[in-house]
């Protein structure tokens, strides 16, 4: 055999080397699956949506986003790093996932957000009332709560503006929460505490939630801050902290929601709310429609424009100015939770046994809790 | 030869005795008024350590660093009060330690009637590659209804004469952003992509967002495809950006009530519009409109004014006196601690002597003063406060929960009492705060102080001029207050609830 020959050979004998070293059963093991993926990834009830390698959870208002705890389900065979159910935290910032399976891997990007969507359910029929203690006592925040008490034993508590902001009470025992305050300023500033995000949070949550609301005071400034309201359509005529003594007794006018007026005498039309001689800080938080309120001295288009109901108004300015000065907010599909707010300055609970007209103070108190208590 | 030698012993001796190595310590200044019926001190003029010109007051701060003087160059809006007309011209006073002033001078003034800035806002200054100084503020003018608010630009070659850039006209907003909301521009030079960005408080498409503009020559500015920041939870006024370690921080004062300064931060870069992390405050609520500059060794400095208070003693809650915070790491970061500048530390340097007028519940042994409030309020009552002085101690929280701290305004009115609270209440919450409030006034402001709830010890440093009051505590929080009358009433410390030991107190004034 010549040398041209055995090069052939040995080149054959290489070729058939080669190929007997690719058998069929080492074949297998090479074999690329069809898929290496996250199948669903899910938190409680709600399914992330998956979009080629990101995934994107829209979450309820007040869930803790960094500490989620997914559910992931992958390709079968293949494992998930971070693991299925093991916490993590998506506050503010995306979590990476790598599956895997054997030598073939997939990453992906996980973002999670909360939303406003209303979501209502059920509550129990207690009272909450916000305390007092970053503010000062007098403007009968203590008197308003030694009244509720009286006038619901056994069905109201004492809430504390910390408790709330650190989820340490079942929100949902509550059908109503009450918050009545002077604020810090005669502008209507409510405690700092009153505007943590943590609270503020844990508000919107309970009022998602379909959670109702009383604001008396200065407090109607919440209606700006947990968002239950257009920022274009807030109060615009706050003052306070002043010393007022009427010669007559004054209050304001019953537009509609007759139910909330039921058994306190009107006097040429108007509830009275309060007496002459009493002295009063005057909190008042309304909505000025003429001139520079920009409405056109129209309760018709504050309603057009807030989404409100005026339930009364009080005429101002030498009888030139309409003042809405109690409103309710209904339920609508984006807001939840049903608001009732009370604006004048003669709803006062603070010289209150100094107030000939605080018989009537305390009966619209108690049409407006129960009104609000019994509605669906 | 002896009497030389005697001579020269003599006059040696007499020269040591000069050198004051060996003088004993200047005694403290003692003060014996300790009577406590309530005293009410007008203030007039000038503050020398927490800034405020002989008249008019400190409003939005912009405070820039000069390398090649090593000054700072604080530029402020000058708030005259009344104001009417003047709002308000941009002032400057330099300092190279924030304890002393000098060269307090206006540098931008307001325009005519007809011009954009007949108005002038916050902004800030910048040095170019080339060595010229520029400063980028706000215009506003009311009657503009299409334009209210738009970025203006003036130069300088020494930092002391502006000329303001006519050619530049003004930077009205772009697309997305709101042209009646646009203002405090924050310029500053990115090393890492090598350009000049400019931030601008504003809304984006309806949100809470910061402008993002690109320049390379300080001239021509470009927009950026996303903002700064977007759909952010406050409207982020005065803000600022820089890097700290690896990170890009931003500060900025939310206008939403109440009022505060914030910090976040985030890793990567600033073409993305989220991942910054959730805001966090630097002091309390009456502390407002501060940004930030560095000294060559990178000392940040955090510079803003601290409110009068509308009443009695003054007319407005908004500008005041300038406090400044050196912020810096917390560790290896990423949270932000403020501290009190070396220099403001350092100026109260002339000793005063503690004078007890009376205590209860409180026992002192060996120079440690220990209160139990199990029986009652325990505190100890020191002479009237004299402005300005410096108060340091060592405060150990000895039980779990506590409620403590320091009293001013004290007398025998004790409706009138400030009180410098700190609630401490591990089993209610793990309640933390620090609260300034007073009988008559109800609470002026209040800070969470999480961040050191778990300490049990506390060094307390608290730096008083008239009726600012700033404490640090531990070197890593800062709590500004504005405390009227607590010059020239007696104070204390107390715990109601708890008990407390106090040691190593010392007051020194300069």
């Amino acid at each position: 055999m010549g040398t041209n020959r055995l090069h052939i050979l040995a080149a054959f004998l290489m070729v058939m080397m080669l190929l007997g070293a690719c058998s069929p059963k080492d074949r297998e093991h090479l074999e690329i699956p069809a898929e290496v993926a996250i199948l669903e990834f899910r938190v409680g009830d709600i399914s992330g949506s998956i979009l080629k390698d990101t995934i994107r959870l829209i979450l309820p208002r007040g869930t803790k986003l960094e500490q989620l705890s997914p559910q992931i389900t992958v390709t079968q065979g293949a494992t998930v790093s971070p693991a299925s159910g093991e916490m993590v935290n998506l506050r503010n910032q995306p979590v990476h996932y790598r599956v895997t399976l054997g030598n073939i891997y997939q990453d992906y990007c996980v973002i999670a957000v909360t939303d406003d969507v209303p979501r209502p359910h059920a509550h129990g029929r207690r009272i909450g009332y916000i305390n007092w203690e970053d503010t000062e006592k007098t403007g009968g925040q203590e008197r308003a709560w030694q009244w509720l008490q009286t006038a619901y034993p056994d069905s109201c508590d004492l809430l504390s503006l910390w408790d709330i902001q650190h989820a340490s009470l079942n929100m949902d025992d509550y059908a109503v929460i009450w918050y009545h305050t002077r604020g810090v300023a005669g502008d209507g500033t409510l405690p700092f505490r009153a505007y943590d995000r943590e609270l503020v949070e844990q508000m919107k949550a309970y009022t998602n939630g379909g959670g109702k609301l009383l604001l008396t005071g200065m407090a109607p400034r919440w209606l700006q801050t947990l968002g239950l309201i257009d920022n274009r359509y807030v109060p615009n005529n706050f003052y306070g902290h002043e010393s007022v003594r009427l010669d007559a007794s004054s209050g304001f006018k019953p537009v509609t929601k007759p139910e909330l007026f039921a058994s306190i005498p009107l006097t040429e039309g108007m509830v009275q709310l309060m007496g002459a001689d009493c002295v009063f800080e005057n909190n008042t938080s309304a909505w000025y429609l003429a001139s520079w309120g920009g409405y056109n001295n129209s309760v018709s288009q504050w309603e057009e424009e807030t989404g409100g109901i005026a339930i009364a108004t009080d005429i101002v300015d030498g009888g030139t100015a309409t003042r809405v000065v109690m409103a309710e907010f209904p339920v609508t599909d984006k807001r939840a939770a049903q608001v009732i707010s009370i604006h004048s300055g003669t709803y006062d609970w603070g010289n209150h046994e100094a107030n000939s007209c605080r018989g009537a103070i305390e009966q619209l108190t108690r049409n407006t809790l129960d009104y609000l208590r019994n509605a669906k | 030869m002896k009497k030389n030698i005697l001579i020269t012993t003599i006059l040696l001796c007499s020269l040591a005795s000069c050198t004051g190595k060996n003088e004993p310590a200047p005694s403290p200044v003692i003060d014996n008024d300790s009577t406590d019926t309530y005293l009410s001190t007008k203030e007039r003029g000038l503050y020398r350590t927490f800034f405020k010109p002989q008249i008019a007051w400190v409003g939005d701060v912009m405070p820039f660093y000069d390398e090649s003087s090593e000054t700072f160059h604080i530029f402020y809006l000058q708030d005259w009060r009344p104001a009417a007309g003047i709002i308000h011209p941009v002032w400057d006073v330099e300092t190279k330690d924030f304890a002393t002033y000098r060269n307090n001078r206006e540098a931008i003034p307001l325009g005519k009637n007809y011009e954009q800035d007949v108005t002038i806002g916050t902004g800030g200054a910048i040095r170019a590659q080339d060595g010229k100084y520029h400063f980028f503020y706000t215009g506003e003018m009311a009657d503009n209804k299409d334009c209210m608010q738009a970025i203006m630009h003036a130069t300088s070659d020494n930092l002391v004469s502006w000329t303001k850039d006519k050619l530049f006209g003004y930077m009205r907003a772009t697309e997305g952003y709101s042209p009646n909301d646009f203002r405090d521009a924050c310029t500053f030079y990115d090393p890492d992509a090598r350009i000049y960005r400019m931030a601008v408080s504003t809304l984006f498409r309806g949100s809470n967002a910061i402008a993002h503009y690109t320049s390379s020559d300080l001239q021509t500015w470009t927009p950026a495809p996303e903002p700064l920041i977007k759909d952010a939870p406050h409207f982020m006024e005065c803000s600022d950006f820089f890097k700290m370690g690896n990170r890009w921080y931003m500060t900025y004062s939310s206008i939403n009530a109440p009022r505060c300064v914030y910090y976040r931060y985030k890793d990567g870069d600033l073409n993305n519009p989220y991942g910054w992390s959730d805001p966090q405050p630097l002091d309390g609520h009456c502390y407002y409109a501060a940004k930030t500059a560095a000294d060559k060794q990178g000392r940040r400095f955090l510079c803003g004014w601290l409110q009068t208070r509308a009443g009695t003693h003054d007319s407005s809650d908004w500008g005041g006196a300038l406090v400044v915070h050196q912020i810096g790491l917390d560790g290896a970061g990423p949270n932000l601690i403020c501290s009190v500048p070396e220099g403001v530390f350092n100026k109260y340097s002339k000793a005063v002597q503690p004078i007890e007028q009376k205590k209860e519940y409180t026992t002192l042994e060996q120079g440690v003063y220990r209160m139990d409030a199990a029986a009652g309020r325990a505190f100890v009552q020191f002479n009237r406060l004299r402005s300005p002085m410096r108060i340091t101690c060592q405060l150990k929280r000895v039980s779990n929960n506590g409620i403590f701290g320091f009293t001013f305004a004290a007398s025998s009115d004790e409706h009138k009492a400030h009180h410098l609270r700190f609630i401490l209440e591990p089993d209610n919450n793990n309640k933390s705060d620090l609260a300034h409030d007073s009988e008559e006034k109800g609470q002026m402001n209040l800070f969470n102080i999480h961040r050191i709830r778990d300490d049990r010890e506390y060094q307390i440093t608290l730096c008083i001029e008239k009726s600012v009051a700033v404490m640090y505590i531990n070197g890593k929080v800062a709590f500004s207050c504005r405390i009227y009358d607590m010059e020239n009433n007696p104070w204390q410390i107390f715990c109601e609830s708890g008990q407390i030991e106090i040691s190593d107190l010392q007051m020194t004034t300069y």
